[in-house]
């Protein structure tokens, strides 16, 4: 039961230690801190290691530098990314083009008819969204999962018009 | 005509939406030092660091417009920081970085990988942290980084990290208790104590 009791107390020190790494420790939490280690020499120990740990990873506060030549690098790598993929609005423009290409395009083209037109619906919205090429990583998550759609979309509809196939010559 | 010394973040990223590339550098060379430290910290080796920290600043400027001036700037750096790190250490993670590299490319000698003679050394010990926080896990490594070697709140972190703050507070306590569990199994497998 003491030993219990010394558990539960040993861990409400442990939040007292956290917060007092974190610089919010009152005048009265930091006496009961200090009279508790005077009576429980692992608490002690626990206390030393923290004080160590914060005080190494403190001692790599400073920055370090970026090395020589490296807004140059980043520049020349920036100015050779292809001027669509760069950060400017008309991304979005192009990348909604596509997205809204590859819902309407199957109903433009007529749903009920299985075969080439979809296809050519997922092809030309998928042109549009290469020209769209790079803007954005949402974009093309966004048109790989449109193109997932439209494949299921064909899937239905071929089984559905065999299915229809299979009806009439039942008939 | 505006010097870019002088503009907000925001201003010059408006500039740089604007079709000016050349504005980005002013971004690279506010927040380098910044990003590069991060990325170091996190992968110990100055070499992949350099890699990385491009890496970033390449995705920050294609994913510009998507940069919201409800956060610092510096927020959603660290943001596009701390996931790039991530999923790069995920890539890499069959090829794992020893640790010793880890901390012989921050200058300092692996404890662990010297003579036991030369661990019971107490500086030594400071030495033995550095290199379990590079055998911590990303989720405990990156706001223990942040808090302590950046200097950043928790209310900074929960931005970066988007996470709640009790999570962000939570993962700072075990992440410190992992470490100072280490520690004392540290000492007690080369026989010697710590501290």
């Amino acid at each position: 039961m003491e030993s219990c009791d010394r558990k539960n107390s040993c861990d409400r020190i442990e939040g007292l230690l956290m917060d007092y790494m974190d610089g919010r420790l009152g005048e009265a939490q930091l006496n009961m801190l200090h009279k508790h280690m005077e009576s429980c020499p692992q608490c002690r120990e626990d206390f030393e290691l923290y004080i160590a740990i914060q005080d190494t990873l403190h001692e790599d506060m400073p920055k370090h530098a970026a090395p020589e030549g490296f807004d140059d690098a980043v520049m020349r790598r920036i100015a050779e990314l292809p001027d669509e993929a760069g950060a400017s609005n008309a991304g979005y423009v192009w990348g909604g083009a596509a997205a809204a290409a590859l819902v309407l395009a199957p109903m433009l083209e007529g749903i009920p008819v299985v075969g080439g037109y979809v296809e050519r619906a997922g092809a030309v919205a998928a042109s549009i969204a290469y020209a769209a090429g790079g803007t954005s990583v949402v974009l093309l998550e966004m048109l790989a999962q449109a193109q997932i759609v439209v494949l299921c979309i064909f899937v239905c509809l071929t089984l559905l018009q065999f299915a229809v196939y299979k009806q009439e010559k039942a008939w | 005509m505006n010097d870019i010394h002088n503009l907000s973040d925001y201003e010059v990223v408006r500039q740089c939406l604007d079709e000016d590339k050349e504005a980005f550098a002013e971004i690279v060379s506010r927040y380098k030092s910044l990003v590069y430290s991060i990325v170091l910290k996190m992968v110990g080796n100055t070499d992949e660091a350099n890699d990385i920290a491009q890496e970033i600043f390449i995705k920050a400027y294609k994913s510009l417009s998507r940069y919201s001036p409800d956060y610092r700037f510096s927020t959603w750096i660290m943001r596009i920081a701390t996931n790039h790190v991530i999923d790069c250490r995920r890539k890499k993670r069959s090829e794992t970085v020893p640790m010793e590299d880890c901390e012989a490319e921050l200058g300092r000698t692996a404890a662990s990988a010297r003579t036991p003679e030369q661990e019971l050394v107490r500086r030594e010990d400071s030495q033995a942290i550095r290199g379990l926080l590079c055998d911590l896990p990303d989720i405990y490594k990156i706001p223990i980084v942040l808090f302590h070697q950046q200097g950043m709140s928790y209310q900074e972190i929960s931005d970066i990290i988007q996470e709640p703050l009790s999570k962000v507070k939570n993962r700072i306590f075990r992440g410190r208790r992992m470490l100072k569990d280490s520690l004392i199994k540290l000492g007690r497998d080369s026989g010697y104590g710590i501290l």
